[in-house]
C-alpha cells in the first residue's frame, strides 16, 4: 500500500504539471479545440482522483498500524480509537499537506466538472491556474514532506508514538478539514481571476462565477474558524474561544479579505467599478491562505496550533512571490480593460458604503497581520522578539468591528447610485431611535462601559434595519403583485426573487447574534480560582459548586483523575448537574491535559477546569468561568453558515429565464 | 509482483488513456461560448449592467429608499444610457 500511495502521488504530480503546461499552451494558442479542452478537463479531474487514492492509502496504513512508515509511527499508536487514527492523517505536517493537495485538487475537479458551461475562452487558463495550486502543494508533499517515507529503523517498531493528546478530540475530525476546505476553496476565485486576466476575457462572466466560488470557500472557512474556536473552548481549558493566536489569525486574515471581496464584487457586477480593487482582493485572499499555511509550517511564530518548525517555509515564500508577480504582471498587461466604467456619484450610496466597509475590513486585516508579524519585525529591528497580546488586538480591532457593524446596518438600507438626506433620515429614524432606547435602558440597568453599550445598541440598530428591509420588501411585493394585502405567498415570492439578498441578511443576522455573544463574554465574564476538599462549597455568580469526590480511571490510551462537582443555583439546594472535570495523563506521549466540564445554558455557560490535586489527594484546585450568552456565539455562527449556503446555491437555469426582468426593462426603454 | 505495484501500473495506464483519449476521438461538442466572447462583448456587458441598474433603481424606489424626484432623474439618465448602448449594438450588427 505504501508503493501505491506513493505512486498515486507521483501520477498526480505529473498530471498536474501536464495540465499547468498544457493549459497555458492551449490557452495562449489561437485554437482551443474541444478535444484539447476535454483532455485538460479530464486531467484536472484525474489529479483529484489520484490524490484521493493516495489519501485513502495513507488512511489504510494508519488503520492497519503499519509502523514501517515514519509518519504513521510518529502520529498514531495501537491504543488510539480508530476515529483518531483517521484524524491522525492530518495530525502532522506531512499528512496535512497531502489532505491539502487533495482538497485543492477536489475543488479543481468540481470546477472542471462544471466547466462545460463556462466561457470557453477562459477554461484552458482556468485549468492551468487551478492545477498550478495543486502542483505547488503536491511538489512539497512529494519531495519535501512525503508521508509515505519508511521509518529508518533496523527493526519494525511494535507501536507508534501516538497523536498529540490535544488533537484527540472529536472536533479535530471536522475542524481541520473544514478549515482546509475554506483555504483551498479560495484558490478557485484566484484561478478564475488569473484565467480572465491571462485570456483577456474581462467581461462580467468571470466575476459572476467567481462570486459563487468565493462564497463556497468563505462558508467553509467561516465554519472552520468557528469549529476551531469551539475546539479551543472545549479543549484548551482557558475559558475562551479566541486568543488572537497567530494561527487563529492566519485563518482569519483571508476570511476578512474574502468578506471584503464579497461586498465589492457587487459593485463591479452592477457598476463596472473597482475592477483593479477586486483583483487585488482576490489575489490578497489567496496569498493570505498561502501565507497562513506558511505561518503554521515555517515555525516563525509560536502557537499552540503550529506544526513543528520545519525548513519548508522558503518554498511558500517563493510561491507567494510568484503569485504576486504573476498577478501584478497580468494586471499591468490588461490595464486598459481594467479601467472603471464610471465613478461613485454620491457618498450617500450603497457603493460608497461598500467601499467604506472594504476599507474597514482591510484595516482590521492589516492590524491583525501587523500583530502576527510584530515578533518577526521586532526581532529583525531590535534583535529582541517582542509579542503583542490580546490587549493590542482588542484595542485596535474592537472600534473597527463596531464601525463594521454600523456599516452592516446602513449598507443594505441605502439605495444604489445616490440617496437624499431626507430619505436616509426616514429610513434610519426607527433603527436609530431603537438603538438609542436600548443604550439608555442598558445604562439604567447598570451596564455603563462604553464599548459594551455601543456594541449592544449597534447590534440592535442592525437588527432593526434588517427587519425594516424585510418589511419594506413585503410592502413592495404587495405593490408588484397588485394584491394589496399581505399573505404568506408574498413572503415566499419575496424570498424566491431576492434569495441572495435575504440570504445576506441571514448572514448579517448571524453576525449580530455573534456580536452580542462576544460582547457579553468579554464584558461580563466571571473567572475564579479556588481550592476545595470533598464536602466544601464555592460560590460564583448565581451558582454554587460542591466537591463530592475524586475518581480515578484507567483507559487504554490514558489514565485520568476526575473531580465530581455538584452545581446548584445559589437560591436552591436542588442539584442542577454534576460536573466532572478531569486531568488526563497520556502514557505514550507522557503528556498531561485537562478536560473541561461544561454546563451549556441559554443564559450562560458554567465552565469548570480541574487545575490540580494536592499531594495528599484530598484537595482540588479548580478554575471556574461563567460565560454569559456563550451558546449564542455558536448559534450565530450556524446562522451565518446557513446564510452562506442560501446565497451560494445556484439559481436554477429555468428561473433565470422566467425572471429575465432585464428583457422587460429593455423593452420599456 | 506486489499488489501495490500492479495497482500502480493499472492506475497509470488508466490515467494515460483517460486524459489522452479525447484527442483521438471523433469531434465532440464544444464548451460554452459566452456572448461576451465576441467583439460586442463590452457593449453587451454594459447593456446588462445598465438594465440591472434600472432594475435596482425600481426596487429601491418601491422599497422607499428614493424620493420620486431622485428616482425620475436617475431613471431618465439610465434609460438614455441603455438606448445609446442598444443603438451602438445595432450599429455593430448585433441584436439589441
Amino acid at each position: 500500500m505504501v508503493e501505491f500511495g506513493q505512486f498515486s502521488l507521483c501520477i498526480a504530480w505529473l498530471l498536474a504539471l501536464a495540465v499547468v503546461i498544457g493549459g497555458g499552451v492551449v490557452g495562449s494558442g489561437a485554437r482551443t479545440t474541444p478535444a484539447r479542452l476535454e483532455s485538460l478537463r479530464r486531467g484536472t479531474i484525474l489529479v483529484a482522483l489520484t490524490l484521493g487514492t493516495s489519501l485513502i492509502a495513507l488512511g489504510y496504513l494508519f488503520v492497519t498500524n503499519d509502523y514501517t512508515v515514519q509518519y504513521v509511527w510518529q502520529y498514531s499508536n495501537r491504543d488510539m480509537p480508530w476515529i483518531y487514527k483517521i484524524t491522525a492523517i492530518w495530525g502532522g505536517m506531512d499528512g496535512s499537506m497531502l489532505l491539502w493537495c487533495f482538497l485543492v485538487a477536489a475543488f479543481s475537479a468540481c470546477v472542471a466538472l462544471r466547466s462545460r458551461v463556462y466561457p470557453r475562452a477562459i477554461v484552458a487558463w482556468l485549468f492551468s491556474f487551478l492545477s498550478s495550486s495543486t502542483l505547488f502543494f503536491t511538489t512539497i508533499t512529494l519531495f519535501l514532506t512525503n508521508p509515505f517515507r519508511y521509518l529508518k529503523s533496523p527493526v519494525v517498531m511494535p507501536d507508534g508514538n501516538g497523536l498529540n493528546p490535544l488533537l484527540q478530540n472529536e472536533y479535530m475530525a471536522i475542524h481541520p478539514p473544514m478549515l482546509y476546505l475554506g483555504f483551498t476553496g479560495l484558490a478557485v476565485p484566484y484561478a478564475f481571476c488569473m484565467a480572465a486576466l491571462a485570456s483577456g476575457q474581462m467581461s462580467n462572466d468571470w466575476i459572476r462565477l467567481t462570486r459563487r466560488w468565493t462564497l463556497i470557500g468563505w462558508t467553509f472557512l467561516t465554519a472552520g474558524i468557528v469549529l476551531g474556536g469551539h475546539w479551543a473552548y472545549l479543549e484548551l481549558g482557558w475559558g475562551g474561544f479566541w486568543a488572537w493566536d497567530p494561527v487563529e489569525n492566519a485563518s482569519f486574515l483571508p476570511w476578512l479579505s474574502a468578506t471584503a471581496f464579497l461586498h465589492s464584487v457587487m459593485v463591479q457586477e452592477r457598476k463596472g467599478m473597482l475592477k483593479v480593487w477586486n483583483i487585488f482582493l482576490i489575489v490578497l485572499t489567496y496569498a493570505l491562505t498561502v501565507f497562513g499555511t506558511f505561518l503554521t509550517r515555517s515555525g516563525i511564530v509560536q502557537s499552540v496550533h503550529a506544526f513543528a518548525s520545519t525548513d519548508i517555509g522558503w518554498t511558500f515564500l517563493v510561491y507567494l512571490s510568484t503569485i504576486i508577480i504573476v498577478a501584478l504582471g497580468l494586471s499591468i498587461y490588461r490595464r486598459t480593460e481594467l479601467k472603471p466604467e464610471r465613478a461613485i456619484e454620491s457618498f450617500f450610496s450603497r457603493e460608497a458604503v461598500f467601499l467604506l466597509n472594504n476599507l474597514v475590513l482591510l484595516s482590521i486585516c492589516f492590524a491583525v497581520l501587523w500583530g502576527v508579524m510584530f515578533p518577526v519585525f521586532s526581532e529583525a529591528v531590535t534583535g529582541v522578539k517582542q509579542t503583542v497580546g490580546i490587549p493590542f488586538f482588542n484595542a485596535v480591532n474592537v472600534p473597527l468591528f463596531l464601525a463594521l457593524i454600523f456599516l452592516m446596518g446602513v449598507g443594505p438600507s441605502i439605495a444604489w447610485k445616490r440617496s437624499s438626506l431626507p430619505q436616509l433620515l426616514r429610513s434610519f429614524a426607527v433603527p436609530f431611535v431603537s438603538a438609542f432606547v436600548v443604550a439608555v435602558a442598558l445604562v439604567f440597568a447598570g451596564v455603563v462601559e462604553f464599548y459594551p453599550v455601543l456594541a449592544y445598541s449597534l447590534s440592535f440598530f442592525g437588527l432593526m434595519t434588517i427587519l425594516g428591509e424585510v418589511q419594506r420588501g413585503l410592502s413592495a411585493q404587495k405593490g408588484i403583485t397588485h394584491a394589496g394585502t399581505w399573505s404568506p405567498a408574498n413572503l415566499t415570492t419575496l424570498w424566491r426573487r431576492q434569495r441572495v439578498k435575504y440570504g445576506a441578511h441571514v448572514i448579517h443576522f448571524g453576525v449580530l447574534i455573534m456580536t452580542v455573544a462576544i460582547t457579553a463574554s468579554m464584558a461580563h465574564k466571571i473567572e475564579r480560582e479556588f481550592t476545595l476538599a470533598p464536602g466544601e462549597r464555592f460560590s460564583v455568580g448565581r451558582f454554587s459548586l460542591e466537591l463530592n469526590e475524586f475518581h480515578e480511571e484507567q483507559l487504554a490510551n490514558y489514565e485520568a483523575i476526575q473531580a465530581h462537582v455538584t452545581l446548584r443555583a445559589l437560591t436552591s439546594e436542588t442539584p442542577l448537574e454534576v460536573l466532572v472535570p478531569e486531568m488526563r495523563f497520556y502514557r505514550k506521549n507522557k503528556e498531561t491535559t485537562t478536560e473541561v466540564a461544561l454546563r451549556m445554558g441559554q443564559r450562560e455557560d458554567v465552565y469548570l477546569v480541574l487545575a490540580g490535586v494536592d499531594e495528599t489527594g484530598t484537595k482540588a484546585s479548580m478554575k471556574v468561568f461563567v460565560n454569559p450568552f456563550q451558546v449564542w456565539l455558536w448559534y450565530g455562527a450556524i446562522i451565518m453558515v446557513v446564510g452562506g449556503i442560501i446565497v451560494a446555491i445556484p439559481v436554477p437555469r429555468g428561473a433565470k429565464v422566467r425572471d429575465s426582468v432585464s428583457d422587460k426593462v429593455a423593452q420599456s426603454v | 509482483m506486489s499488489f501495490g505495484i500492479i495497482a500502480s501500473l493499472i492506475l497509470s495506464l488508466f490515467a494515460v488513456w483517460f486524459v489522452l483519449s479525447p484527442l483521438f476521438e471523433p469531434p465532440m461538442p464544444n464548451f460554452a461560448a459566452s456572448p461576451s466572447d465576441g467583439p460586442l462583448g463590452p457593449l453587451l456587458d454594459a447593456k446588462e449592467r445598465a438594465l440591472r441598474a434600472i432594475k435596482d433603481l425600481e426596487m429601491d424606489f418601491s422599497m422607499g429608499k428614493l424620493s420620486q424626484e431622485d428616482f425620475d432623474q436617475s431613471r431618465r439618465t439610465l434609460a438614455s444610457e441603455v438606448a445609446a448602448i442598444l443603438a451602438d449594438i445595432e450599429r455593430h450588427g448585433g441584436e439589441g
